[in-house]
């Protein structure tokens, strides 16, 4: 699969959030928890999101691949995508969206007083 | 009348954007240097400045201001191009679309070999730009005569149409014109409503319930009864029943992030710091927004099921769906994000403005500024 393009987006955009936000967690756990936390949040919005960009007959697609005794899923979206009106700027839009709801969501851990 | 120039077009087109009320300092600066007249169309210096701008803070809002405005930009493009060549004859029968479309190629070509002419090898450079078109510029020059403006439409025939609009972004449920007496739906629509409301306007009449949490209840209620509590709901009116659950619970999950007062007070454990606790219950509300869009997800997609289409009962091909579909669906939706987002412009974008890609920008002076 195409890793040098993107070894991980989703973690980079998190990253790159929390030092936008000035967001500084301790090292160690705490830190890998959030992340990984909020990677599934935006993971699964895009994947709820991608699929509503989809036709009927195209989630049926997922469906079966799900289904299946080698589910390709990459290969899958990647097809998909060629056939959805407009995916980059949506895609981007979504990403927009989420940025700001995690904004707000994450305003706390600016706030918050350091570790003793 | 004199042929108004690609760069004209395109600051008229961020000035009446800008006009829509977007407030942003960044991009007040980029609309000034339009003016100033230096800024012509993303050439050398815009980029240099918009380089300067992106150290900053708040750098991401330029870069999404950015991709998300850049099929805004070329669909207005688009359009004064079209009706320019109206009257344009050539040699043989040309569209006006096919007109456009060259044109505005051209000037995407020109633009991507100005702005990335630069100092990288060759082979990077090329797979660059090449990736550049493929994903993002010609999606971008395809989507150009859309007869749409603003927000990128929602494709009634997709899904998203289905559910009536923006569900999922925050836009408001438009619910279902013909609602069937016998499927008992408008007693869900008034809870639907009910709970819109109070999300938008972030008030309740006192001593009230949240209608929040009634139709989180209700939606639970409905999945445990065989009998549906007396309802026969369709596909779209299940789901439409489902997104708004969705919302409702997203948007108390979200409220828990927020308040410093709950995070202080709620579940303190012993030997937890504030900021050990802060995070804890970060994190547990990012779980459960998980849980919800994956479950809506998995609502979605049972509903398509060609296995399951002997059912009459969406709730009952949900909770098949869902025995299938919920022990995958971690994995599953991750492979699957990754492939679409990489198959878009995005990642690569990101990195370039971020600085990760190095590319150096020959600025219209004769200078050299390393991004």
């Amino acid at each position: 699969m195409n890793d040098e393009v993107s070894p991980n987006f989703i973690k980079e955009f998190i990253k790159e959030l929390f030092l936008e936000l000035s967001i500084s967690l301790p090292e160690g756990e705490n830190s890998k928890k959030i992340i990984d936390a909020l990677e599934n949040r935006i993971t699964a919005r895009l994947f709820l999101e991608m699929i509503t960009m989809l036709t009927p007959e195209q989630a049926q697609k997922i469906n079966v691949d799900i289904d299946s005794q080698t589910p390709d899923a990459e290969k899958l979206v990647m097809q998909l995508s060629k056939e959805i009106p407009y995916f980059p700027a949506r895609i981007a839009q979504v990403l927009a969206t989420i940025r700001v709801e995690l904004i707000e969501d994450l305003k706390e851990l600016q706030n918050s007083p350091s570790q003793e | 009348m004199p042929e108004k120039e690609f760069p004209t077009l395109a600051y008229e087109a961020a000035h009446t954007l800008e006009r829509k009320g977007k407030d942003n300092e960044q991009v007040d600066i980029l609309l000034r240097e339009i003016e100033g007249g230096r800024l012509t169309a993303f050439d050398g210096a815009s980029v240099s400045l918009l380089q300067e701008v992106l150290k900053e803070e708040g750098k991401m809002k330029v870069f999404s201001y950015l991709l998300d405005k850049f099929d805004d930009i070329f669909l207005w493009l688009g359009t004064h191009i079209g009706s320019k060549y109206a009257g344009y004859e050539v040699g043989k029968a040309v569209t006006k679309s096919e007109l456009g479309k060259e044109y505005a190629k051209r000037k995407a070509s020109e633009y991507l070999s100005r702005v990335l002419r630069l100092d990288i090898e060759e082979g990077i450079l090329g797979k660059i730009k090449e990736e550049i078109q493929e994903r993002l510029i010609q999606p971008i020059i395809d989507s150009f005569l859309a007869p749409l403006a603003g927000q990128v439409a929602v494709i009634p025939s997709a899904i998203g149409g289905y559910l009536g609009g923006s569900v999922l972004t925050g836009g408001t449920v438009e619910l279902l014109r013909e609602r069937k007496r016998s499927h008992g739906f408008e007693r869900i629509a008034i809870l639907i409503e009910a709970s819109e409301q109070m999300i938008r306007d972030r008030k309740r009449k006192d001593n009230t319930q949240d209608p929040r949490d009634e139709i989180i209840a209700y939606h639970e209620a409905i999945i445990e009864d065989p009998k549906r509590l007396g309802h026969h709901l369709i596909n779209e009116e299940w789901l439409q029943f489902v997104a708004a659950a969705r919302k409702a619970k997203v948007d108390k999950l979200r409220e828990l992030t927020r308040s410093p007062a709950i995070v202080a007070a709620d579940k303190t454990k012993e030997g937890l710091t504030i900021q050990e606790n802060l995070v804890e219950t970060i994190i547990h509300a990012q779980e459960r927004i998980t849980q919800a869009d994956q479950e809506m997800a998995i609502a979605i997609l049972s509903q398509f099921d060609k296995e399951l289409e002997k059912l009459d009962d969406p709730v009952e091909k949900y909770i098949k769906g869902n025995h299938r579909i919920f022990p995958k669906i971690t994995r599953y939706s991750k492979a699957f994000v990754r492939g679409g987002v990489n198959a878009t412009g995005v990642p690569l974008l990101f990195r370039m403005v971020k600085g990760t890609i190095k590319i150096g920008v020959r600025v219209m002076s004769g200078g050299f500024i390393k991004l």
